[in-house]
């Protein structure tokens, strides 16, 4: 049983005449633990694809064709409270902007506690205790202080580590992130992605990571999926893909990359030499 | 705190620099007190006597120092006209305008946040649409024009009161209040209007924010992204026009007032505006502008209360 | 890439906004009747063919002197947008431009300005200079200056720091120059949204006034005061109260709407 198929899914924005294309006929699976990244450039479609696992696409656009199964239910079939059972719960989304995706007037605390108090039974003290657990395990510095500060005094890192920590705080089978490093400084990325491999790792928890940067991709996924304007390029281990590219795109997207650019060079010159 | 007390200085100076203008504005610029109380047949010997008992041959800022203080004592001087203390004239009227104030202000509320939060979930739907071209006109009525609808259409037509027959609290409380509920539905129906497009333009925005999708990502539920995230966010531009209606609803009850006949602050401020009778004209514009600036301070509190972003700068 | 939607606002605005100015552009040189003209056989007359608005308590034809009133607030209105807009317009493109220690003190005096409302700042001028319809515009000039101020000041800040301006000054171009002629073009759409709507706080507050009788005075007839007149005789003649009141609604919700329409027009 996969954890998550997507069959054939097709989206288009409709505020456009006629209706524009972004998703087109994107197929995947995923299974339980596994770590899958999409890359592509912005307007690839990605994101969109993202989004509409969760079935978060803004009203102007929808799903023209496809299915999206979760656990083997077709979550099209679902009504809107069953969805609500399943966003944060069994699937949980973190965003690119760690600065603008959290509540300004809200503090920390009660918005990593919201998913336990919309999903468990759990009573005031229990969540708290949660929360304060949860918030230690994605290493933010004195939790019970953090707890009842707002988000605009914490730091780009910490907040995007909030965000994290609100989206697993309710243990769900998938994680799905969206360029969640792509806002903060080359550093705190790196330590962001070492927190997503650890709790991936210890939890079990799938993660549907989106990323622009080959690089992430490569450091934290077993697979890739390549899109572009809509489409997957190429698909597979995430090893054969970046030894072994198969399509011309993905060729060029790795060439882009300068480090690799600068290896793939002297590997060639080498050859010739 | 320390935005409190910054706050709290900022007040003070206020208070200081508004009065100061009032002084100049009805003390000072109409000319002399002294002459024009004593009228043209007076002698220069009983004027210059009436400006040295006044304290008027002092210097402006002494002047101003000494009515300060007495204004703030309660001492507004005295009517030329009526040669009554204006506070004496004031007692009675103060009650009348607050009462009036509070109730159009509490409509306001009750109408314009549930019909901003109803259009805002239903933008673009077709109820939405005839409640903003509603909207739009009723914001073009003048205040007095629906008190005049309202008088003839309730008063003389439906008989649901009697226009003109005001009722003082001393007489009866309840009949009181009873008759302001038409005037204060008049001052309040534009303010309504402004404030459904206030608030549901303010919502619109916030929805547009990336933390509502992260709510709605976590299995939020429609109405508890707008009670629990978004209103929160959406109220905040919005106060400050609350605030300012509060000193529009004051401003406006001086003519609503005339509609329906109420002694309040208002008629006693047009009557003495065209007799000229500077004390009692003075006295209410520095009572009103003092609870301007008061209400602008009230404002800021709410908004370090509410922005947690704002407590801290 | 958005579905071009049709800006209802503007279009409704500009038609009501024009039909007014139409109206008033006809009264100005053809009434009906002589809107002076006291009819004792008209008195209370209802509306019929002969007075299409009907008569008031002193047999006036409404219709005719809802001509000369619209006439009169709309005169009004523009003189003190011109004045109050011109003035404030002025200061705010400078001080906006400049800035320094004479914008920190102006703009502080104008935050405190702009939260007192428009009809008690008048009523202050009004007692001061004494009722009539040059002092009601010299009062509500005043009275509009920092609102004008405060949009343009914020523009112009705006604009200052864009790229055309600093290349401009780099190629020697004088302030001058570049405000009125590089800026100021720019920020045109703002300015007209922002006097369309003060237009429309212009009537409103002229209304007011007149009704309390400190405005306009008599003989010239203005919309407020025949409301203020009619309201006596309402059981008699609402119509002497209900045509000047849509008169004014009407002036004043083509300009609100013209406002809107820019507003959106703008943002796009």
């Amino acid at each position: 049983m996969h954890l998550l198929e997507v069959k054939n899914l097709n989206i288009e924005f409709y505020d456009t005449e006629p209706a524009t294309k972004v998703v087109k006929n994107v197929s995947f699976s995923m299974e339980e633990g596994e770590v899958l990244g999409i890359v592509g450039e912005s307007g690839s479609g990605k994101t969109q694809t993202a989004l509409s696992i969760l079935r978060l696409l803004k009203d102007h656009a929808g799903i023209s064709s496809g299915e999206i199964c979760f656990k083997e239910k077709n979550i099209a079939d679902c009504t809107e409270e069953e969805m609500n059972q399943i966003r944060g719960r069994e699937i949980s989304m973190i965003f690119q902007e760690p600065m603008t995706s959290l509540n300004p007037v809200l503090t920390v605390g009660s918005q990593i506690e919201e998913a336990l108090k919309l999903h468990t039974k759990d009573d005031r003290k229990t969540r708290k205790e949660k929360v304060i657990a949860m918030m230690r395990e994605v290493e933010l510095p004195n939790p019970e202080e953090l707890y009842g500060k707002y988000p605009h005094q914490l730091s780009g890192g910490m907040r995007q580590r909030v965000m994290i920590a609100a989206a697993l705080v309710t243990e769900p089978k998938l994680l799905i992130a969206d360029e969640p490093t792509t806002a903060l400084d080359v550093t705190i990325q790196a330590q962001i992605l070492k927190l997503l491999k650890k709790m991936n790792e210890k939890h079990r928890t799938a993660i549907l990571f989106i990323s622009h940067d080959l690089g992430v991709i490569r450091y934290l996924c077993d697979r890739v999926i390549v899109m572009n304007e809509g489409e997957t390029v190429e698909t597979g281990a995430i090893t054969d893909v970046f030894e072994h590219p198969q399509e011309d795109y993905t060729k060029k997207l790795l060439e882009a990359i300068p480090n690799r650019r600068t290896s793939l060079r002297r590997r060639r010159d080498g050859k010739k030499e | 705190m320390k935005y409190v007390i910054k706050k709290i200085g900022t007040l003070i100076i206020t208070l200081l620099i508004v009065s100061f203008l009032s002084f100049l504005a009805f003390s000072i610029i109409p000319g002399d007190a002294a002459r024009s109380k004593l009228g043209t047949e007076a002698t220069e010997e009983q004027v210059r006597a009436l400006q040295k008992e006044l304290g008027l041959d002092k210097p402006v800022l002494v002047q101003y120092g000494i009515w300060l203080k007495n204004f703030v004592t309660g001492d507004m001087g005295e009517s030329y006209s009526y040669s009554m203390p204006v506070s004496e004239m004031l007692k009675n009227k103060i009650p009348i305008t607050i009462a009036l104030t509070i109730m159009a202000f509490v409509i306001i509320l009750l109408v314009s946040v549930p019909v901003g939060i109803f259009t805002a979930q239903h933008v673009g739907k077709k109820l939405d649409h005839i409640i903003m071209i509603l909207n739009q006109v009723i914001m073009s009525v003048p205040g007095f024009f629906i008190g005049i609808l309202i008088t003839y259409i309730f008063g003389l037509i439906l008989r649901w009161f009697t226009p003109g027959a005001y009722v003082s609290i001393s007489e009866n409380f309840w009949g009181f209040l009873r008759y302001l509920i038409a005037p204060a539905i008049a001052i309040a129906l534009p303010r309504c209007a402004m404030g459904v497009k206030m608030l549901r333009n303010s919502v619109i925005s916030q929805m547009e924010m990336d933390y509502v999708r992260t709510a709605s990502a976590r299995g939020n539920g429609k109405q508890r992204i707008m009670y629990r995230h978004v209103l929160k966010n959406a109220i905040i531009p919005v106060i400050t026009f609350w605030g300012m209606t509060i000193a529009d609803i004051v401003a406006n009850s001086i003519i609503i007032e005339q509609v329906f006949t109420i002694p309040g602050m208002g008629s006693l401020l047009v009557t003495s505006i065209s007799n000229r009778d500077y004390p009692v004209v003075q006295g209410i514009i520095v009572l009103v502008a003092a609870l301007v600036v008061v209400i602008n301070f009230v404002v800021d509190l709410l908004y370090g209360k509410i922005d947690p972003r704002i407590s801290l700068r | 890439m958005k579905k071009r939607q049709k800006n209802y606002s503007l279009i409704l605005g500009a038609s009501i906004a024009i039909f007014m100015l139409l109206l008033l552009l006809i009264g100005t040189f053809y009434t009906p009747y002589d809107p002076d003209a006291m009819d004792a056989g008209a008195k209370f007359a209802a509306p019929s063919l002969a007075h299409i608005f009907g008569c008031d308590h002193f047999g006036r034809d409404v219709f005719s002197r809802v001509l000369k009133g619209t006439g009169n607030t709309f005169f009004v209105a523009s003189l003190t947008i011109l004045l109050g807009g011109g003035i404030g317009i002025l200061t705010g493109a400078f001080t906006g431009y400049f800035g320094g220690w004479i914008d920190e003190i102006l703009m502080r005096i104008n935050d405190v300005v702009v939260s007192f409302p428009n009809i008690l700042l008048a009523l202050v001028f009004i007692s001061i200079l004494g009722p009539g319809k040059n002092n009601v515009i010299f009062a509500l000039a005043i009275v509009f200056i920092p609102s004008f101020a405060r949009i343009t000041r914020s523009e112009f800040l705006r604009q200052r720091e864009m790229d055309y301006v600093k290349s401009a000054r780099l190629m020697g171009v004088p302030h001058l120059r570049i405000m009125f002629v590089h800026i100021f073009p720019n920020v045109l759409p703002s300015i007209f949204s922002m006097a369309a709507i003060g237009f429309n706080n212009a009537v409103l507050a002229e209304a007011g006034m007149s009704y309390l009788g400190i405005g306009v005075q008599p003989p010239d007839a203005s919309l407020g005061r025949m409301l203020s007149e009619a309201q006596t005789y309402l059981m008699k003649a609402p119509w002497a109260a209900v045509f000047p009141g849509i008169a004014v609604i009407l002036l004043a919700l083509g300009f609100s709407l013209l406002s809107d329409g820019l507003l959106k027009k703008g943002g796009k």
